[in-house]
């Protein structure tokens, strides 16, 4: 033994940290275009069938006047399966989320749903990742007054934020008891939670560890009674994606706009609806921007891995911003004369639209190859051209 | 070394708070997802964390949840497949290190490596370590201790 066993441990985690101080991110696998390929002329919606960006649109949560109420029922269950993380990469934008047939939805894949709507409340949308703790499904009705209802079925690991066990007015559904529970003093956004919350350091999910999951089911609305909670609570049915009346979004946190898949591994992109907050497990970073009345404000771009494009000059770089609500185009300008056609991705309830495009890259640095964004109306009228890492 | 870094509603204070996380988390998250999910898991940890950044401030011990975030969600969005790898170089290329301690150390089970990995990898206490797997300290010594002794029953040593 050279030195001894805890110190060798101690230089292996440092060889470790010194690698990955090295490493920022590898090429993205995909472009929708090549460097070698003529520009696609297609109408965009002819290219949409060719996406290999997998992105979902948002949602915000608006919160309206009258109460929030809302019920949590913690319970240990199976962890709740959120999805492959396997999609296949995306070349473009996503089409915008309608209402489209479920049939190719997973057919194991089940959503907790109020089998029983209020009077007025229809489906509005079924969203992977809840929004408020990042993990679980969320299946949100709306009405056409304003009320929202929402019904999540959530593990999170460790324990659950904001819903201590004991708080709030004990109520019997079916031989569970719920805690009713007003987590927000605020008058306009209030809520009112019922909570069982049952822990086990038992984990079933992971079996290898000590780790501790809880699942919770939450009912949380805007604009209801507490009879009209309790009456939903009393009524949530799982069923599988394919009985949902669209199919669901993808999300990660409040927002998530896009994701991709690189060297089998996801790489994500996130925008937030507090602050704009972006982050991408591309660069392992991020940081607040916002439009502050320009067309277009570039929230990160992320380059090649160092030492990948000379090995084999396929790596490849990526841009990502905001843009005005009346951007319908999105033109990336590189040095090599090619121009990257990107449409904005329309954030369903987001005052601002989004942006991401993926260019190859033949210079070590990504940003050297990048020369310009151009954003245009829908009659092509150009509305600014601007590089933002000049 | 203690996690328990406060957390502050301040902006630049909460930007060296995410810079503090960012290091210890990293290096942490080699033991318990490998080197190449570690940046995925810091980065899954600080997202978190800018997205709970109020629910962040009123922990006692902020680095360590986001440590189980990190963990826990990196682990369920991509289960491993492969030999977890703890560096990305032969192991022979680090000189202080006996040839086939990386692998011996991978190959452990996966509480004894975590709970090795941090106490001597990272240079957490047994109580943080604890902390963060939500087991006694107790029980992270008894990982410890016998993480390190298959490692030197492995190695041929003493």
């Amino acid at each position: 033994m050279r030195i001894a066993l805890e110190d060798q441990i101690r230089a292996i985690a440092d060889e470790s940290e010194r690698q990955l101080d090295g490493v920022t991110m590898g090429p993205l696998p995909t472009s929708r275009t090549s460097a070698t390929a003529p520009e696609d002329s297609r109408p965009l919606t002819a290219r949409r069938g060719q996406h290999r960006w997998l992105v979902a649109a948002a949602l915000v949560v608006v919160l309206g006047g009258g109460g929030t109420a809302a019920w949590v029922l913690s319970e240990r269950a199976t962890p709740i399966d959120v999805g492959s993380a396997d999609d296949p990469v995306a070349s473009g934008p996503p089409p915008i989320p309608e209402n489209t047939p479920t049939v190719d939805a997973d057919p194991t894949q089940m959503w907790l749903v109020a089998s029983e709507l209020p009077e007025g409340y229809a489906f509005e949308t079924a969203l992977e990742g809840e929004p408020t703790s990042d993990e679980g499904r969320t299946v949100r009705y709306h009405s056409a007054n304003g009320g929202s209802l929402e019904v999540t079925s959530n593990t999170m690991f460790g324990g659950l934020d904001g819903a201590p066990v004991g708080e709030g007015v004990a109520v019997d559904i079916d031989g569970v008891e719920w805690r009713l529970r007003r987590t927000d003093g605020s008058p306009s956004s209030a809520t009112l939670a019922l909570q069982a919350n049952e822990t086990d350091a038992d984990s079933d999910e992971l079996s290898q560890s000590d780790d501790m999951v809880e699942a919770e089911r939450v009912v949380r609305a805007v604009g209801l009674s507490d009879d009209e909670m309790v009456a939903v609570a009393a009524r949530l049915v799982s069923v599988p994606a394919t009985q949902l009346p669209r199919p669901p979004l993808r999300t990660v946190g409040g927002v998530v706009v896009a994701e991709t898949v690189q060297d089998g591994l996801v790489r994500q992109l996130r925008v937030h609806t507090d602050g704009r907050f972006f982050s991408t497990t591309v660069v392992g970073s991020g940081g607040p921007t916002a439009l502050s009345g320009r067309w277009l404000a570039i929230a990160g771009a992320a380059g090649p891995e160092p030492g990948r494009v000379a090995q084999n000059g396929s790596a490849q770089s990526l841009v990502y911003g905001l843009l005005h609500p009346n951007v319908a185009v999105v033109e990336v300008e590189l040095s090599t004369g090619q121009r990257i056609v990107a449409e904005p991705q329309d954030l369903y309830g987001f005052e601002e639209n989004f942006f991401l495009v993926a260019f190859p890259t033949e210079t070590e640095d990504a940003l050297e190859q990048f020369v310009a964004v151009v954003v245009r109306d829908a009659d092509g009228v150009e509305l600014a051209s601007e590089n933002p890492f000049d | 070394m203690t996690l328990n870094t406060d957390v502050t509603t301040h902006e630049d204070d909460f930007e060296e708070f995410i810079g503090v996380a960012r290091v210890r988390l990293r290096r942490a998250f080699v033991g318990a997802v490998g080197i190449d999910r570690a940046e995925d898991a810091v980065a899954e940890a600080l997202g978190w964390a800018f997205e709970h950044r109020s629910e962040l401030i009123t922990m006692e011990n902020p680095i360590g949840y986001l440590y189980r975030v990190g963990q826990s969600k990196t682990r369920r969005s991509k289960p491993v497949t492969d030999r977890l790898r703890l560096v990305r170089i032969e192991a022979s290329r680090i000189p202080e290190v006996e040839p086939g301690l990386v692998d011996a150390l991978a190959a452990l089970p996966e509480s004894q490596r975590i709970a090795v990995w941090l106490a001597h990898g990272c240079a957490w206490t047994h109580s943080e370590i604890g902390d963060v797997l939500g087991i006694a300290a107790s029980t992270v010594a008894t990982h410890v201790r016998r993480g390190l002794d298959n490692l030197r029953r492995e190695m041929g040593v003493n």
